[in-house]
Order: C-alpha cells, then structure tokens, then sequence
C-alpha cells in the first residue's frame, strides 16, 4: 500500500517524537543518578541494617559495584540497559527488570480499571449535564463532581471498604486476587485479560471483585474531572453556531449533540483522560497501601527509601516512558479528532 | 474470599509490618528475620524471660573456662523440611555460609576462628576473640546444605532461591509468596516438635497492612492480631469483646543520646542538667504504654537483687545551678536531630523544647531523611564544635544478645562506633571499657554480672544520655486465639505461631 502524504508525515512524526523520548529518558537518568548520589545517606546500611561491621559494608559495595567511582558506575548502568538489563536492586537483591514485572502488571490492571470507570460513569453525566443545563441533572452532577474532587483518596478508599467489605460483605477488602487453579497460565500478568483467555470464569469474578474498590476509589477524581471537562466542553460546542445551523435545519438534537457537537467536545477530554493514565502508570501510592494492592507505586518508595539506585532507575524509565507514550497517543488523537490540529504544532 | 475463608477452621491470619524484602535467613534483618523463626531454627534460643539460653536443635553444650571454645551436641532424628537429616555438617555449612555472605547476622559469626566437626552429632567451635557467642546463637538459623547445593547458580550460594523459598527445620514452611500481599505458611508434617496439640494447619501473614485496614479486618474476623494499628485506636480494640490487647514489657529501651565529646554537653553538669530538666510524666502522658527507663541497661540483664541508683525527678532549680557551673547560666542552642517518618521523635524534640526552655536551653530541631539520619550521627567526630554539630537524637537500643553487652559495650564502650557498635556520641571511660574487657572473659556468671553492675554505675554516674523509656509490646488479637506467649528476644515479631491455638 503505498504511503499518503498524511500518512508518511505522520510516521516522520512519531519517529522524531520517539527518538526525542530517548534523549529525554537519557537525561533523566543522568539526573537521576546524580541526585540520588547527592542526597546525603548510606544506601548500604539502609539494607543491611545497622549491625553491621565495616567487613560486611564492604562485601556488600563490591558486590553491587558500589566501590567505583560514580561515573563508572553509570556508564556500567547505561549498557547494561542497552541489553534490556536494569541492574540488580540492593533492596531485593534481584534483577530491577523481574521486579518491575512483578509489580508493573498490577499497576496497568488497576490504571486500565480506573480510566475505563471514569469514562463509563464520567462521561454521560458530563453530556447529561451539558444537555440539560441548569437542570436538575445537571446540578446534581456538578455537585457529585465537587464531592469526588473535595475527597481525599484514602478516606474515600476506607470508606468504600467500610461500606462494600465490613457491612454489606459482597467485596474482599483488598489484595489482588485469591488462589489461582495450578493449571492457569499466565499471559500478560493482567489478571482480568489472564482470565478470560483461561476461559476461567471463577477466576475472572475473583479478579474482577478484588480490582473493583481499589479501582473506584482511585477513579473519583477522574470521574469528577471527566463529567466538568465534558459538560464545560459540550455546552461550549452546544452553543458555536454550526450547531445552531444544524438545530435550525430541523436536525434531530440526539444527532446534533452526538454527531456534531461531541466530537469537537472531545479534545479536551482526551487530554484530561490522558494525563491522568500517565499519572496513574507511575503507581498510586495511597491507594495500593489501603487496599494491598501490589503495585509500583509501593516499590518505588521502598527504593527511594533504601536509596536503591538501580530500582529508582528502572521505575523512573517505566514511568516517564509511559507517561511520554500516552502522551503521544494524546496528540495523535486530536489530530484524528480535529484534522486541524497537524504535526508540526 | 480467601481471607474470610482462611480465618476459619484451622488457620491463623496475622500481618507483618513491611513487605518482607528478602527471606533468605542468612540475608534477611529486622522483622523479616525474626518472623522466620518459625520456618528456621537455631541451635539455642532465648527463653520467654528474654534472657535464659535455652535448647532447640543443640540438645546440650559445653563452654570452656576462658569462653572461646563451644561443643555442641544436637537433637536426633532432626529433618529439613525437604527431608534432609541434620547433622554436624548441615550446622558448620550454614555457618560457612553466613560468613561468606557477610549479610543478615554475619557479624555473629564474625569471631568464629574455626569450626570442626567431630561426628554426626557433635561440632566443636571456637572464636578468635571473646564474645558472648551462645548468647548471640539464636541469630544464626541453620538452613538445609541440600537445598543450597540444588539451588546454587553461578556461586550465589543459593540466595536467589532462598529468598524466596524456605528450608528449614521449623514446624511451618513457606508455601506460596504473593509479593506486595501475603504469604502463606503450611505444617512441615515432619517437625521434630510433633502435632500432638491443636496446632494451626496454615497460616497467612499479610504484608504491611494500612492501619484503618487492618483494623476493619480485625473487627470482622478476618485477621486475627495486627502489628500495624494506631495507639489511637487501641481503646476501640480494648472495647471490643472479640479482642483484648496484649500488652508486655520488652527489654528495649529509648536513649536521649547526648554529645559526650563536643559543644556544652561534653560537660557531665550539663547532661545531668538536661535529665534533670526534663519531665518523664508528659512523655508518659504523650505516648502512653511506656515504663521508666532502667538507665544504661534493663535491669532484667543484670541479676536478680539489683536496683540501679536512677530515677531522677524533675529538678529545674538544681538543672540550672548546674548550667551556671558549667558557664551555661544563659542557655546555649541544642541541636536535635531526628528522621522524620518517626512521629514519637517529633513528639519528643517539642516536649524537650518545651522543657529545656525552662533553663534557657534552646532546642533546634533539625529533621532529616532516615537513610540520612545516620549519615549525619556517625560523623559526629569530624563535626567536632562546629554551630551545626549534633548535641543529642533518639536511639531505641535492643537486647540483639540477652546479654548486658548487648547494651553495655554497644553503647558505651569506647570504640564502638562502627560496625554493630551505638557509641555515635563518644562516650569513654576507661574504667567502665576495662570492666567490660574483663567480664567478656568471666566464665563464672556472678562474677561477670557484677563486672557488669559496676560499669553500670560508672555509666549512670557520668549521665552519657538522658534515659527516656523502657518500650512495651503491644497487639490486639482475637480473643479465640490462645497460647500466645510474647518473646521479647525476637524483637519485633516476638511470636511464634507453633504454641498458638484457637478456643
């Protein structure tokens, strides 16, 4: 098939977005590396504890190479990661690379969960409220909007297992997920999509009723923030004249608001939504510790407390990798949203 | 839901304060290691009273006069969990690999000169220097040689596997870990303790969990006793007659450590004059669930029959003829230094502010990251009289040896200020080093005991801290579930789930 014009501007696009992210990933673990070295502290009797003796301080450097000079080390560190290898954690003591599979697939499940709520839930109270201003709905969700933006995610977390754990019984507190069947085989580490590939419908539930509370109450903010951009959005396009035009040549308003208004309506939301996924990828710290959720959030305090230089190294790539990405996917997306927004803005 | 269906019939649910890093047992510290002893044993451990040496897989020992050389005879019909007997060579190999690691409790096995095995059942150690090596016994877990031959890739000495995996002696094994949530602990049919009594089948020990967490677990059944609680909750838990709150002394203690060597506290009125200022009822009152401080030791290490000559009241009049002595009549700037997570230290900095404001010391509290805390107290020397130097932080010393040493030489002895040594602030006194060196060397207990009271009083004479509190253990737990016997040498998961049971 032979390349458009549009097409083949688009490929150079994101050829010099991608090797921008690589420049922008080097200088951050340049940065990175330099500023957990300044910050005054011993990450080795972080691990070791403090009885240790000066033999055993000593064994440990070595081992780990944290008796060359710095610049050494960094250099060791960067071709290292040219072969995919991260490094071993001090922490841990395994490979960076294994633990963030351990930990990375939770944090994808419970971001994907999150967003996908506040879509579902944020999106038609945005239209509701935008096509009804004023109105009763619309009041009622603005007001629902400010209650979920005014609360602190751990109180909402507490009391979401209040009311869905402690009194009503239907959903566990917390944790992923219960015993999985010896035969289930794991594909992509995201439970939900394990399951279903597994045929496993027992499984699927349990996943599923574990990831619920920790996924809603991560997602009140987004649902807050989804519903206000969507219904601001809307009523501005509700009123541009185009809309006027197509009402006053007797369109149905259902085809109105959804065929021509929403789309416009969209930009901003893409943004909003988009964001938020890249925040929620670098793990969600509260959230994992009220429901056990065994994300990459708790991992990367745990490394940043025990100044563990390979661990912040590898979840600080994870995470601006991830956050660059959607980020391009955002802006890829006006572009099909609105073909006047090009390549080059 | 697997913890609903856990707590029921026979198995026990309980958590862990972190998320275990490691459970290699020749790696792990802190909690980590201590919940380990009920997968691994060593050959003696310390009774309930925290300081009794008693047997567990060394049937009987013999100590010789000048206490470097050991002979150890061990239990028969002793398996691994993975079928492996145990044998002289399993205990020797396991030293092996604790020293070649030089991680976890290597500096046990630091003085170990040579080990020697003179049959199946009889090993023969002897140190290069003296140390109180049957009491330090208990923090070395003998693991199965088998597993660390099998599992051993690229001379690892099988870490890896270990930390994730368990072999061990002990009556529960790992058997399966789901990092960042649980891990689940199943019987060793085999252990050589037997399963005559109600023991549990399984037990789950849930990772770190969030305080509001752990306790709506708790109230529902689904958790049967926590470590992470909030004091400010334990008046619900004593309400609730499902629980009760165990509440028991611990042989740890909290030191005001003071600058010995730089600034106005190198002046001994001056440090008397800040214990003295102080007042021990408000922290009472701020922290609750605290005892007075026995002074450089808990007076459990000590003997029967020994009071120690502490216990100061407040004293603001003579606090401040001291100061004036010592040239301070105007007060003098005190730099506090503490880690900022810890709330008890914050809480402790504003009560002395408070306090030592009384007698014109101004307090500077200076807060610092944990990982920089101990940057900034070792290097007390080389900040010498510098303005920003360190007058004092907090220090929970623990009983790592049920021994006085435990205390005396790691906070007190000159020269321990590196390594598993607390003497940040350089106390010295030649006296009381001397009276160590010789009660190290005392095979005759009374003796050393003595040796040991001395330089005790020595030590509260020349007020090298200010002595803040003797901790107290405290957990809420189901009411159904009994046998629960707190041991205080295995500091902060000072249980074991073989002598519990539930009603």
């Amino acid at each position: 098939m032979p390349l458009t014009r549009d097409s083949a501007r688009m490929v150079q696009y994101l050829t010099r977005r991608l090797i921008g992210l690589v420049f922008v990933l080097l200088g951050m673990t340049v940065v990175m590396f330099v500023i957990v070295r300044l910050i005054p502290g011993d990450p080795v009797r972080a691990v070791l504890g403090y009885d240790a003796t000066t033999e055993m301080v000593e064994a440990f450097r070595a081992h780990y190479g944290l008796d060359r000079p710095v610049h050494v080390q960094y250099l060791a560190f960067l071709s290292g990661l040219l072969r995919g290898d991260m490094g071993r954690s001090t922490t841990s003591g395994a490979p960076v690379v294994r633990d963030l599979a351990t930990y990375l697939p939770a944090t994808v499940e419970l971001a994907t969960a999150s967003v996908v709520i506040s879509i579902l839930l944020g999106f038609p109270l945005g239209v509701l409220a935008a096509i009804n201003r004023g109105g009763l709905v619309d009041r009622l969700a603005t007001t629902a909007s400010l209650v979920f933006i005014a609360t602190p995610v751990f109180w909402f977390g507490l009391l979401l297992q209040l009311v869905f754990y402690r009194v009503l019984g239907w959903l566990p507190y917390g944790g992923r997920i219960g015993d999985l069947p010896p035969e289930f085989a794991s594909h992509t580490g995201l439970l939900v999509i394990d399951a279903l590939l597994n045929g496993d419908l027992r499984v699927l539930w349990d996943a599923l009723s574990h990831l619920l509370l920790p996924a809603f109450s991560l997602s009140a903010l987004l649902i807050a923030s989804v519903a206000r951009t969507t219904r601001m959005s809307l009523g501005q396009s509700l009123s541009e004249l185009y809309v006027q035009t197509a009402r006053s040549k007797g369109l149905a308003r259902r085809v109105v608001v959804f065929k021509h208004a929403l789309r416009n309506a969209l930009v901003p939301i893409v943004t909003v939504v988009g964001l938020r996924i890249g925040e929620l990828l670098g793990g969600a710290v509260i959230t994992e510790t009220i429901f056990q959720w065994p994300g990459i959030g708790s991992y990367a305090v745990r490394a940043i407390s025990h100044l563990d230089t390979s661990a912040i190294l590898g979840f600080s790539i994870v995470a601006v990798t991830a956050y660059a990405l959607i980020n391009l996917v955002v802006d890829v997306a006006y572009m099909f949203l609105d073909p006047r927004i090009g390549t080059r803005s | 839901m697997l913890s609903a269906a856990l707590a029921q019939g026979n198995a026990l649910v309980v958590d862990t304060s972190q998320d275990p890093v490691s459970i290699d047992p020749h790696v792990a510290t802190s909690v980590d290691f201590y919940l380990l002893g009920n997968a691994y044993e060593p050959l003696v451990t310390v009774a309930p009273d925290g300081v009794t040496v008693e047997s567990v897989l060394a049937e009987s020992w013999e100590v010789s006069d000048d206490g470097l050389v050991f002979e150890f005879t061990l239990r028969e019909g002793v398996t691994f969990a993975d079928g492996t007997p145990l044998d002289a060579d399993a205990v020797a190999a396991s030293i092996q690999r604790l020293k070649d690691l030089q991680r976890g409790s290597a500096w046990v096995v630091e003085p170990v000169d040579t080990v020697e095995v003179l049959s199946p059942t009889q090993l023969r150690i002897t140190l290069a220097k003296p140390f109180p090596f049957l009491q330090a016994l208990p923090l070395v877990y003998i693991v199965s040689p088998t597993a660390v031959s099998e599992h051993e890739v690229e001379g690892d000495n099988a870490t890896a596997w270990f930390s994730e995996h368990t072999a061990g002696t002990g009556p529960y094994q790992l058997a399966r870990w789901d990092k960042g949530q649980r891990l689940v602990f199943t019987r060793n049919e085999d252990y050589w303790g037997g399963w005559e009594r109600d023991h549990f089948d399984e037990v789950t020990v849930l990772s770190q969990l969030d305080p509001g967490t752990a306790r709506l677990l708790l109230e529902s059944g689904d958790l049967d006793a926590t470590l992470n609680f909030s004091v400010d909750d334990l008046p619900a838990f004593e309400a609730n007659p499902d629980l009760t709150v165990i509440e028991a002394p611990t042989l740890q203690q909290l030191y005001l450590r003071l600058n010995n060597k730089y600034g106005p506290t190198a002046d001994p009125r001056v440090r008397e004059a800040i214990a003295l200022a102080w007042n021990p009822a408000d922290w009472q009152a701020a922290v609750q669930n605290t005892l007075p401080a026995d002074g450089p030791t808990p007076v459990e290490l000590l003997g029967a029959g020994y009071t120690p000559s502490v216990g100061v009241e407040q004293d603001l009049e003579r606090a401040r003829e001291l100061l004036a002595e010592a040239g301070y009549a105007d007060g003098f700037t005190f730099n506090y230094l503490w880690d900022n997570p810890y709330e008890y230290k914050r809480v402790f900095g504003e009560l002395l502010q408070a306090h030592l404001g009384q007698i014109g010391i101004t307090v500077n509290m200076i807060a610092v990251s944990p990982a920089t805390f101990f940057e900034r107290v070792q290097s007390v020397d080389s900040d010498g009289d510098s303005p920003d130097a360190i007058h004092g932080f907090l220090l929970r010393a623990v009983p790592r040896i049920p021994d006085a040493y435990s205390f005396l030489y790691f906070l007190y002895y000159s020269d321990a200020q590196e390594g598993f040594g607390r003497n940040y602030l350089l106390y010295s006194n030649p006296e009381v080093d001397a009276l160590i060196d010789e009660a190290i060397q005392t095979p005759d207990t009374a003796h050393k005991l003595e040796l040991y009271r001395q330089a005790n009083e020595l030590i509260i004479a020349d007020h090298p801290d200010l002595f803040v509190e003797k901790s107290i253990f405290t957990m809420p737990i189901r009411k159904d579930i009994q046998g629960f016997v707190f041991r205080p040498a295995e500091q902060w998961f000072p249980f074991r789930f073989y002598e519990l049971h539930r009603e």
